[in-house]
């Protein structure tokens, strides 16, 4: 079978790939020392623990941190993280005999329920491999009724090849792994594997290991970013994921082939997620090529590995040439979502900004997802972020076609995803903006309920025009409808009521006030007060009303005009 | 600046020498047709456009080079020179080019941010002002009397920089939209059988036919390049098209003309493939280029059929240029997985 969809725009550039497929995935000796980042986990461990490969580091909301080998846990430290920022980290020294901890075992595959598995999916720590770094198990939850299964194995930006490699090596535990996904999902109607056609050893390995199983593997013409998630699923199925959604809520999941990999290791071996392969490569390398590396390990070291010549880079990046990120500080350890990294001479560069925009508009023609970066990067800019918004700016993919063909040199994917935060940071202001004003308008209408109410206090015939949710002026409302409409009689008893109604609430809250905290901030303490008057006078207008029909009661009643 | 994993290597000055390129085809069929004069005309106006940009550069605090250095004002000097009559007096395409860079372009804020064409704002300029200089073509070379020759480097500089003493008169001719416009009696048969323009000719009028294939050829090799789309000359080229089979009267002589007068004389080519395809003044969008060249083909005809100029490129394709921003608004493309087209969607700007 062939394509069903098509990608919209896209880019050829030279994939380079064959600089690191000469030879089979590398395993180095270990570090000597790993940096585990807990993101927002919580340490299970203390400095001095000895820990076995496998053990439980650090437990959280997100994805649970495990020893990648056995060691001494140093301890933790602020350390350098990803492309460009920090945090806390646990520092593990390998003892160098990669011993696994005694727990680690086969999970009873046909004892689990579906739920129980993704929850043993989960704390094995597997996340989307190809960049995403989302828990898989969260993602599966997160559909329901699955009917495709797409397993990415496009891998379309340059230099990157150990999806490739993995593909060409550990076919058959992919297909295991695939089984297994398929089983999670609760049997889908059609499995489809993508592979970009510059890859025939990949896809015939895939091929091969596919044999006489419904699984199929489509080979796919190459050209950049037909690996995306939304781009390769309408590729081969030629369905849109209505915007806003994820492909799970329309049944659709995709998983990357090391991903897929990872499920085989955790659910036939019981194996947390603690390696993945890694390519290293660039002009500045000497000796590009791929490794099985354990998380933690500095960026140094595979650099190192691969016969890095500092005087020759001109820029270190992080993930791909098309959206990797300049790579700060190469201490940074490899984690879940590291694929790639380049070391890349001044010719490899992206060339700087020469001129500002001429509006030729080849961004456009080239954005997947047809967005007009030319009109986005002016209105990024000015920071028009009503237009950005209309503008579709939440659909850019950041998958960097643009730039790769901007003539003026801009970084169009940086400023987008730059703006992509500013934008959500002006919503949520917008937001609170939005409440507060909304509280302002509540509080403008009961003070002008208040000054209507005072200014028509004698005239007996009034009633407020000024309905407000507020209990008080409901109370007046309901006074003045009871004047209107019944005997004098009942007015005067729902005039009662309300006296006693207002004065019961004025005692509630002077109580309040009394018995507040010494400690309690002056603002609060205010707020109090405020709502204290408020009521006195709630009150003392429920009097005053009463008082005026006990007189109308008194006296025979006026003609009305 | 080679392909490389990061960068196709397509820089905007390779851009814009491309298109100062394709119009090479154009600009031989004129000078062989209607005489060197055009030469001298591209190269007052380039010159005036780029010095121009040098001053402004220096106000701006910039070295003039990066400034010149993108080649936009040598396109834009290109184009004018082009459109300019080629006896044009010298201080029409000197003005023209300097009106160019220091009112259409760089007080907008520059490449990329102009709202006009500024080759079209500075003719349109030159058209209004001086009406009579701007109408004097020349004969095509077939048609020219007897007592003439091909106008040389030397007779077109006489013309050009001795506006005053040169004998013009004897070798203008009326082209032929004007022959159109001025036609009040004859069906459009016996026009093309009797005026010259047309009987020399062998899809619409001698020599412009050749210029404006000149300027489609071109035009195609932009396209076949990637450097245009084309949405905008196909929408122009087939509205005009429309237009004139519509209003073509069945050749009587109250026709507008016949679609290939209208598409193979005046700018009509130059236009649709070297003007209105001019990025910063065009809509963004597919779908609003579509919009844009269908507005300007049928201002083109608008203006030649019942606006006061035989020809209209020029103010067809500024008040296009004016409703750029409003067609922008309208034509944003919906990315995949959207539903609702949204036309009128409201805004905050």
């Amino acid at each position: 079978m062939s394509a069903r969809g098509h990608l919209r725009g896209g880019v050829q550039p030279p994939t380079h790939k064959d600089r690191s497929t000469r030879q089979a995935i590398e395993t180095l000796p270990l570090p000597p020392l790993l940096t585990l980042p807990l993101g927002d986990a919580r340490p299970q461990v203390v400095a001095g623990t000895h820990v076995g490969k496998g053990a439980l580091l650090a437990t959280g909301p997100g994805l649970p941190v495990h020893a990648p080998t056995s060691g001494r846990v140093l301890g933790m430290e602020e350390c350098p993280v990803g492309a460009h920022s920090r945090g806390l980290s646990i520092l593990l020294e390998p003892d160098g005999e990669d011993r696994w901890h005694p727990d680690i075992h086969a999970p009873n595959l046909w004892a689990l329920t579906p739920s129980e598995l993704l929850a043993a999916v989960h704390s094995a720590g597997i996340a989307g491999l190809g960049g995403g770094g989302f828990s898989t198990a969260r993602k599966i939850a997160a559909g329901e009724r699955f009917h495709t299964l797409i397993v990415n194995g496009m891998e379309c930006e340059p230099y990157i090849t150990a999806d490739d490699l993995l593909m060409r090596e550990q076919a058959t535990a992919i297909i295991s792994g695939i089984n297994l996904a398929i089983r999670l999902l609760g049997q889908p109607a059609r499995t489809l594997i993508g592979i970009e056609d510059d890859k025939p050893e990949a896809t015939a390995a895939m091929r091969r290991a596919a044999e006489n199983t419904e699984i199929e593997v489509v080979s796919l013409p190459t050209r950049y970013p037909s690996g995306g998630e939304r781009q390769l699923i309408t590729l081969l199925t030629g369905i849109p994921i209505p915007a806003g959604e994820r492909p799970q809520q329309s049944g659709i999941l995709c998983l990357n082939v090391a991903t897929v990999f990872a499920l085989e290791r955790a659910l036939i071996f019981g194996e947390p997620l603690t390696s993945r392969v890694v390519t290293v490569s660039g002009g500045a390398c000497d000796r590009p090529a791929n490794f099985w590396v354990p998380f933690g390990t500095p960026f140094t070291y595979l650099l190192a590995a691969s016969d890095y010549r500092p005087n020759a880079c001109a820029g270190l990046v992080l993930g791909g040439a098309m959206m990797g990120e300049p790579l700060r500080d190469p201490r940074a350890p490899v984690t879940r979502t590291t694929h790639c990294v380049l070391a890349l001479t001044a010719s490899e560069l992206p060339p700087p900004q020469t001129q500002p925009c001429i509006r030729c508009g080849l961004c456009s023609e080239v954005c997947p997802v047809a967005l007009l970066p030319q009109q986005l990067h002016r209105l990024a800019q000015t920071q028009q972020y009503g237009a950005l918004e209309r503008h579709y700016l939440d659909e850019c993919i950041e998958c960097g076609a643009c730039n790769y063909v901007c003539p003026s040199g801009i970084p169009l994917a940086k400023q987008f995803r730059d703006a992509k935060l500013a934008l959500a940071a002006h919503r949520a202001e917008r937001a609170r903006a939005g409440r507060d004003r909304t509280r302002f308008e509540a509080h403008q209408a009961r003070v002008a309920a208040e000054i209507h109410a005072r200014r028509h206090r004698h005239q007996t015939d009034s009633s407020p025009t000024h309905p407000t949710p507020r209990a008080g002026a409901a109370d007046l409302a309901a006074m003045a409808m009871a004047r209107a409409a019944a005997p004098a009689e009942t007015q005067r008893a729902a005039l009662e009521r309300a006296v006693v109604a207002t004065v019961d609430r004025l005692r509630k809250l002077e109580d309040r006030l009394e018995q507040l905290p010494a400690s309690t901030p002056e603002p609060q303490r205010n707020a109090l007060r405020a709502r204290v008057e408020q009521a006195r006078i709630d009150h003392e207008q429920a009097q005053a009303r009463l008082a005026e029909q006990r007189q109308e009661d008194a006296a025979p009643p006026e003609p009305r005009t | 600046m080679t392909r490389t994993a990061t960068h196709s290597g397509v820089r905007a000055e390779a851009v814009m020498h491309q298109v100062a390129l394709a119009t090479l085809p154009g600009i031989v069929a004129l000078t062989w047709y209607f005489g060197a004069g055009t030469l001298i005309q591209i190269l007052l106006a380039t010159g005036a456009a780029m010095v121009t940009e040098a001053l402004i550069a220096r106000l701006h605090g910039h070295s003039p080079r990066t400034l010149l250095a993108d080649g936009s004002a040598l396109v834009t000097g290109v184009l004018l020179g082009i459109a300019l009559p080629p006896i044009a007096p010298w201080w029409l395409a000197i003005s023209g080019g300097i009106f160019a860079m220091a009112v259409a372009k760089h007080p907008f804020g520059g490449l990329g941010n102009n709202l006009f064409n500024p080759a079209m704002a500075a003719y349109a300029m030159l058209l209004v002002s001086f009406p009579a200089s701007m109408a004097h073509w020349p004969a095509p070379l077939p048609l020219l009397p007897e007592s003439a020759s091909w106008l040389g480097l030397l007779s077109a500089s006489n013309a050009i920089f001795l506006p005053a003493a040169a004998d013009i008169d004897a070798v203008t001719l009326a082209t032929p939209l004007e022959v159109f416009r001025g036609n009040s009696g004859l069906l459009v048969e016996q026009l093309y059988n009797t005026h010259p323009l047309f009987t020399a000719g062998d899809l619409a009028a001698v020599g412009w036919e050749t210029v404006s294939l000149g300027f489609l050829f071109g035009g195609l090799y932009l396209l076949i390049r990637g450097l245009i789309s084309w949405h905008a000359p196909v929408a122009m080229l087939v509205t005009l098209a429309l237009l004139a089979l519509l209003f073509g009267d069945g050749g009587s002589s109250a026709s507008q003309g016949p679609p290939g007068l209208h598409l193979l004389s005046g700018a009509t080519m130059l236009g649709a493939f070297f003007i209105i395809t001019d990025p910063a003044s065009l809509a963004a969008s597919r779908m609003g280029k579509l919009v844009c060249g269908a507005l300007t083909g049928f201002l083109v005809f608008a203006v030649r059929a019942w606006g006061g100029y035989p020809d209209g490129l020029a103010f067809a394709v500024l008040l296009t240029n004016l409703c750029v921003p409003l067609i922008d608004r309208y034509t944003i493309p919906q990315p995949p997985g959207h539903r609702r087209r949204q036309w009128l969607g409201g805004g905050d700007q």
